[in-house]
């Protein structure tokens, strides 16, 4: 089975090399869906049922952490795993991505496929043994 | 409070023109797997038809960041990039320098922030042309060079000055 991939990044050319790293790791068989900003996002994300989201944080219309922010605040899906990818680099928007929004993990730009590689692995295996309601992403990875 | 200080000369702070510098060399080495070779200005670039990734900061200090690529180191290092050819006049080769200075930008935030000094960035705009001047009456800048095995390339930074 495809895991739902969402990708969420204003720069076409970003998103298209999260798709190709993410297919390079060889973790699962991804079904991409993309968007171009936080608002489409959020619209993508509630249409179609999403295993595991990918996205940016500085983006015109809505940022990536507002959008995690509203993921994170619907009870249905506040199991399904954010991850941000960006180049925002200070402690302090780290904090406010994963402690403040809500989010699972945290990659910066520019990364090598070996560490989107081990980022996931660590999700997996940290949240995938903790959250019992993870029946999609999580326990797929975890077989 | 900023530890920024503007040279009595007005000259832009030496730890804004380090970071810059250091963000610069640290994400090309990063990307490109070649630490680029900087120094000062030399020659006027505005001759050269190149892309250039501007970003602009608020916080402690408004600034602005501007890094210019001719058509063929631009042309490597969005090959590189993307991982296909990229054509200079593209809408994708656009999209590249922007990504490529929104990273630099955040590799300079995060130095700065570990100095103590707050700074939050733009999203990236970018221009392709000959003959581009920035209007900088009101602001201290400085052009440094930059040279690697994948070409040239400049970066200018643009600073308000104090009042």
């Amino acid at each position: 089975m495809k895991l739902k991939t969402l990708v969420i990044d204003d720069s076409r050319i970003m998103r298209r090399m999260v798709m190709r790293s993410l297919d390079e790791t060889s973790l699962a068989e991804f079904e991409f869906n993309e968007a171009e900003d936080g608002r489409d996002g959020l619209e993508k994300f509630s249409a179609k049922n999403t295993d595991i989201v990918f996205v940016d944080i500085n983006m015109p219309n809505m940022n990536g952490i507002e959008f995690v922010r509203k993921v994170r605040a619907m009870r249905k899906t506040d199991h399904i795993p954010l991850i941000m990818i960006t180049s925002e680099k200070s402690l302090g928007k780290i904090e406010d991505a994963l402690d403040g929004a809500g989010a699972n993990a945290y990659i910066c730009k520019p990364f090598k496929v070996d560490e989107l590689k081990n980022k996931i692995s660590k999700l997996v295996s940290k949240c995938g043994t903790a959250n019992k309601r993870s029946s999609g992403f999580f326990s797929r990875m975890l077989e | 409070m900023t530890i920024l200080e503007f040279g009595s000369g007005g000259q832009l702070p030496a730890e804004l023109v380090s970071s810059v510098r250091q963000g610069v060399t640290t994400t090309f080495d990063s990307m490109f797997g070649d630490e680029p070779d900087c120094c000062a200005s030399e020659k006027d670039k505005t001759s050269f038809y190149s892309i250039i990734g501007i970003i602009s900061f608020v916080g402690d200090l408004a600034w602005s960041f501007m890094l210019g690529l001719p058509r063929e180191t631009a042309s490597f290092v969005a090959k590189d990039f993307a991982g296909f050819e990229v054509n200079f006049d593209s809408e994708d080769m656009g999209d590249t320098v922007g990504e490529l200075a929104n990273i630099i930008a955040g590799d300079i935030v995060a130095r700065l922030d570990a100095l103590g000094v707050k700074a939050a960035l733009s999203l990236p705009m970018v221009v392709r042309g000959k003959k581009l001047e920035m209007l900088t009456d009101s602001f201290a800048s400085t052009q440094l060079d930059f040279s690697a095995s994948y070409g040239t390339f400049w970066v200018t930074i643009a600073a308000r000055k104090p009042r």
